[in-house]
């Protein structure tokens, strides 16, 4: 099926108050966030780098275009782009370490390294972020949303309010007491040492 | 973790909240009462208190590295071959312009969203390395980095199908610089001025970090307006990136063009802005010269290469004369090689080798020094490059005609001061002064140039400036007997004019070239006749007649065009004095100079005013009264309409029962016909129609996703959401759009591209076709000269929707268009020309090809025609969101920072579509299309 109009099928079921939609759209909305990453990837335009936020707004965008939408249905899709951009992010990351261990394998031409990008300094360990994030979301589902939302959707706290129905004053202080408690297990854990 | 969690929270808040004392007090009392609890506390808030996120968790720019990074392993697709026609984004490709080791680069059309733009597209080769590829996303993200008029502008960019990247970029029409400057015959000083632009851009780009590497004519190309645009930063260089490995250079070292290139560069050694400095300057040398600072035997690489790194370059005077076609080279710079080789001798000779020294510290430290050191020349200042010797100095600044000495003692006082060797009289420095302030005319000249240009819009109250410029304007003019006085006496200074220098300045002279032939005629004729070959009679008539002729031509180019003089001061002067009499004649010519027109500004200024009180005063208490009235004007609500300066009443629209009014400036009074109907041709002037206020609900919501059913239209675009209601305060808007006839009359230029006379289909264009093709910029700078403004979107779309909620104001159907709009139609097709926009609506026949003239379609409501199709009309509103604020009684958009202007109504290229009252087209601001004209408006004051 199309994941245009599957996510906008299920956008008005979880309106309608289906709570497990939000689940079901995961797929969608991780098919579109792909291709709108690839689509701006493709223009880089002069006023355009690739942005979480762009995307995310993008994706909705390109959504809203495809289909007969009401605006209301922007916070609903936002919460759920929080959780696909993660899962992006992971999949890649763990896409990544499996091909290093390949890599080592074989000795790498030295075109295909020069071709390489940049790699982002220091590098971030999604994968160690996303173990983290669990166990925080066992303790506190809402400061694991808060995070989710500001970091991979790049979302402001003023938009994460509206679309976790709490107050701007919640979102503060949900984010700072869950970054403080990811800093301090992401420290602890990179002590144990993870690859 | 035995503590539950939001006892934890309450006790990190609570925490946070004391002061570090009671804090440190308040933890050591729960560690000990619970260990865990106590250090698992201590732990989030020694996390807390790290600043900012030196912890691996992503910030926007990691997370956007990673989320490339997938996106580059999405899978590629077969390659695609360019040809004309093929889509690159919503470029259609048109013809290839060029060619290289690296990519192709084409002309392109962009078609798409509603506005015609052209654009150059440039394209790698499929089977193009890694390398290649990723140096042209570094052009990309080079070219990102820059704008500036004189750099050619990236529009777009993206990926073809086959994943391979294109960049979308500012289409330049212009010769390489070295070319446009010998075929606009360009003299030495106009060369500078050329060349000193280019520094300008090369020198933004440096202060961006961007070193362009392959400075060279082909990549300066200069325009049809005379500005030159820098193309090409396929392998600059971004100063920040500190891989200066060997690789690049050696890539670099085959592309680049090794005439131009640095010892550095040619060596492979690491390459900074002093790069860019020698390129200039070898490119200098070649405007001022026409031959390239190194012997004529170095062409080949490897010798070139090392006369690069190791051979003095010649110096510009000495390769004025050097050369076979030493005179030719100096014909092309309006002069001869031995005044080209004096021009050159001195600062430009230094300016040059100055630039091109081997060692890249030596030279000069920036592309601005430079520029400097050449704007000094022209301004006669000393140059820095030559910090050398008293008399030098001295000389330039008796020579200076920028200098403004207060009185003549303080003047010789300076010049012995200065050091000056040779003995100064006081009455020569008197009359030296007198030369020097005259001299400062020229200035002047400039500035008030400037001036007149900000003198707009010409109403009273801009009427005591215009005369003030015009007192300031007379005085300079009425020293033109002085200069030509100054002049005489100069010239009588000369050195003699010999035989030489007479056959010389022939040669110069326009009508050189019918001497010659005339000559080579005579010549042949007397061959003839000696030798009684062809028909001979009436041979010794025609021979007599051509002597005569020669014997005329002979006397008009025996003018003396070349001076020369022994002081070099003298020979400044000269030269001054003659461009300063060319420019004084050119401003003060009868009816087409400067002062001319500033006078008939000045008249009309004050003209406006009396016509308000005056002649049409009665007129305006008439239309007052109409408008106040509520019986007689409902529509205005009691509105209290003042006189306005510049219009005329023309009483109400029969049918919309509107005001409307004559724009002054813009040609003749219209007259309203025995049915009230105005009668418009290509002299009258712009008719504007006062809108009452009121609201607009902008914009228009899919069917079904909307509360409001009113809103719906099948063809809503997201940008025509959602849907904004804006409250205006009355205004002017144009009843119709601004006709050719209008804009020439004023401008006195008609940039349209369906010109006046041209034939499209079964018409002909005339001034009473809408203007077209200029810039967002030039029209808004037009309207408020003549005191008008461009419509908000908001305005625009109040009076398009003339009250209607239907996606056109006709009705729900672009049936209902007919006879309503000239938009991509049969008749376009039946021309040959099958517009994009024809294909949905076939059947339609407007019986228009390209524009129509104003009027011919039916009015709406509001009595405005041509609000739908015809041409698009440009909105001062920058391209943005409806979420955005307006402003209040204009309701232009609030946001500022793109790159875009909106216009409105679609064309005569565009399918109905475009020309619904919602739709919204777009473009950037320097693009002119042919498809793209103006709706003026005016504020009610």
């Amino acid at each position: 099926m199309d994941p245009r109009t599957d996510v906008t099928r299920l956008l008005a079921d979880w309106r309608a108050g289906d709570r497990t939609a939000a689940e079901r759209l995961l797929p969608a909305v991780y098919e579109q966030l792909r291709r709108e990453a690839a689509r701006q990837m493709a223009r880089e335009r002069a006023d355009h780098t690739l942005q979480p936020t762009g995307l995310v707004h993008e994706a909705w965008l390109d959504l809203a275009r495809e289909s007969r939408h009401d605006w209301n249905d922007r916070a609903h899709f936002l919460a759920v782009a929080g959780l696909a951009m993660r899962r992006v992010l992971v999949d890649h990351a763990q896409r990544r370490a499996a091909l290093k261990r390949g890599a080592n394998a074989r000795k790498v031409g030295l075109d295909a390294l020069e071709a390489a990008e940049p790699v982002p300094e220091p590098e971030t360990d999604w994968i160690a972020l996303d173990a983290a994030l669990e166990r925080l979301a066992a303790l506190d589902p809402r400061k694991a949303r808060v995070v989710e939302l500001r970091f991979f959707a790049g979302i402001e706290h003023a938009e994460i309010a509206r679309v976790l129905e709490v107050s701007e004053r919640t979102v503060e202080r949900d984010w700072r007491l869950a970054r403080a408690w990811l800093r301090a297990a992401l420290e602890t854990e990179g002590a144990g040492g993870t690859q | 973790m035995t503590t539950p969690w939001p006892r934890i929270e309450a006790l990190f808040f609570e925490l946070l909240e004391l002061p570090p004392d009671a804090r440190a007090e308040r933890l050591a009392a729960l560690r000990a009462s619970d260990t865990e609890l106590g250090r698992e506390l201590a732990a989030l808030l020694a996390a807390d208190a790290v600043p900012e996120d030196p912890f691996a968790l992503p910030s926007a720019a990691t997370t956007a590295e990673a989320l490339a990074a997938t996106a580059r392993e999405l899978p590629a697709q077969p390659v695609l071959e360019p040809r004309a026609g093929l889509a690159a984004g919503s470029w259609l490709l048109e013809e290839q312009i060029g060619t290289g080791g690296m990519g192709s680069v084409w002309s392109a059309r962009r078609i798409e969203s509603g506005f015609e733009q052209r654009a150059a597209v440039k394209l790698v080769h499929a089977e193009s390395s890694a390398r290649v590829l990723a140096r042209f996303v570094q052009e990309r993200r080079t070219l990102s980095r820059l704008e500036h008029p004189c750099i050619a502008r990236l529009i777009d960019g993206g990926a073809l199908g086959d994943g391979r990247p294109y960049l979308v970029m500012e289409l330049v029409l212009g010769a390489p610089i070295d070319r446009w400057c010998d075929a606009a015959r360009l003299g030495v000083r106009e060369r500078l001025a050329l060349f000193i632009e280019v520094c300008g851009a090369v020198e933004y780009a440096h202060r961006n970090l961007v070193v362009h590497r392959d400075l060279k004519p082909a990549n300066v190309l200069v325009e049809g307006s005379g500005r030159p645009k820098l193309l090409d930063f396929g392998i600059a260089k971004l100063l920040e990136d500190d891989d200066t490995l060997q690789v690049r250079t050696q890539e670099h070292e085959r592309l680049l063009t090794p005439r131009y290139a640095s010892p550095e560069q040619v060596r492979g050694e690491p390459i900074s802005t002093a790069s860019d400095v020698y390129s200039l300057g070898v490119m200098l040398h070649e405007l001022l010269t026409g031959i390239s600072p190194y012997p004529a035997e170095t062409v080949r690489a490897p010798e070139l290469a090392r006369a690069i790194c190791e051979r003095t370059p010649t110096r510009p005077s000495a390769s004025a004369t050097a050369g076979a076609n030493a005179d030719e080279r100096a014909r092309r710079r309006g002069t001869t090689p031995g005044a080209l080789a004096r021009a050159l001798r001195g600062d430009l000779d230094s300016i040059v080798l100055a630039a091109m020294r081997k060692e890249p510290e030596r030279r000069y430290a920036s592309v601005e020094r430079l520029a400097d050191d050449l704007r000094r020349h022209l301004d006669g200042r000393p140059v820095a490059v030559k910090g050398d010797g008293l008399g030098y100095r001295a000389r330039k600044l008796v020579a200076r005609h920028r200098l403004a000495f207060g009185t003549a003692a303080v003047a010789a006082g300076l010049l012995v001061a200065a050091g000056i060797a040779i003995a100064v009289s006081a009455r020569t420095a008197q009359s030296r002064l007198a030369d020097v302030q005259r001299l400062s005319d020229l200035r002047q000249l400039e500035d008030l140039r400037a001036a007149a240009d900000r003198l707009w819009p010409a109403r009273p109250t801009t009427a005591p400036a215009l005369q003030a410029w015009l007192d300031a304007a007379r005085v300079i003019c009425a020293r033109r007997p002085e200069h030509e006085d100054a002049l005489a006496r100069l010239r009588a200074r000369a050195l003699p004019y010999g035989a030489e220098a007479a056959e010389r300045d022939r040669g110069l002279h326009a009508r050189a070239g019918e001497l010659d032939a005339a000559q080579t005629r005579l010549a042949s004729m007397r061959w003839r006749l000696e030798h009684g070959r062809g028909d001979l009679r009436g041979l010794d008539e025609r021979i007599a007649q051509l002597e005569r002729e020669i014997v005329e031509l002979e006397r008009a180019t025996a003018e003396r065009i070349t001076w020369d003089f022994a002081a070099p001061a003298d020979r400044w002067e000269h030269a001054e004095l003659v461009q300063l009499l060319a420019e004084l004649a050119r401003f003060d010519a009868a009816g087409t100079g400067l002062v001319a027109e500033v006078e008939a500004r000045a008249a009309r200024a004050v003209g406006i005013g009396r016509l308000a009180t005056e002649t049409h005063a009665e007129a305006w208490r008439a239309a007052s009264a109409a408008i106040r009235d509520p019986a007689r004007s409902p529509r205005y609500a009691g509105l209290e309409l003042a006189p306005q300066l510049g219009l005329v009443p023309l009483g109400p629209d029969p049918d919309s029962g509107l005001w409307e009014f004559a724009e002054l400036n813009t040609g003749r009074v219209p007259e309203r016909g025995a049915d009230g109907r105005l009668a418009i041709d290509s002299e009258t002037a712009l008719v504007l129609v006062l809108l009452p206020a009121g609201s607009v609900r902008m914009g228009c919501s899919p069917p079904g996703a909307s509360s409001s059913p009113e809103d719906e239209d099948p063809f809503a675009r997201p940008d025509e959401q959602p849907v904004d209601e804006v409250v205006l305060a009355p205004y002017f808007l144009s009843k119709y759009e601004m006709t050719q006839g209008q804009w020439l009359r004023f401008t006195g230029a008609n940039p349209s591209a369906m010109l006046a006379g041209q034939r499209h289909g079964p018409h002909t264009v005339d001034l009473r076709h809408p203007v077209e093709h200029m810039a967002w910029d030039e029209a808004d700078a037009t309207l408020q000269k003549l005191g008008l403004v461009l419509p908000t979107e908001a305005q625009w779309e109040y009076a398009a929707r003339a009250g209607t909620r239907t996606p056109w104001w006709t009705g729900p159907d672009r049936d209902s268009l007919a006879d309503a709009a000239n938009i991509a139609d049969a008749a376009a097709m039946r021309a040959g020309v099958p517009w994009p926009g024809v294909h949905d609506w076939p059947e339609y026949d407007d019986g228009h090809v390209v524009h129509a003239p104003v009027g011919t379609y039916r009015a709406n409501p509001l009595g405005l025609h041509d609000t739908a199709g015809n041409v698009w009309e440009w909105c001062r509103d920058e391209y943005a969101l409806y979420a955005l604020p307006t402003e209040a009684e204009s309701g232009l958009r609030l946001w500022k920072g793109g790159r875009e202007r909106c216009g409105r109504g679609g064309s005569y290229l565009e399918a109905a579509s475009s020309s619904r009252s919602a739709h919204r087209g777009h473009a950037v601001l320097g693009a002119r299309e042919a498809t793209i004209g103006v709706r003026p408006a005016r504020v009610v004051e």
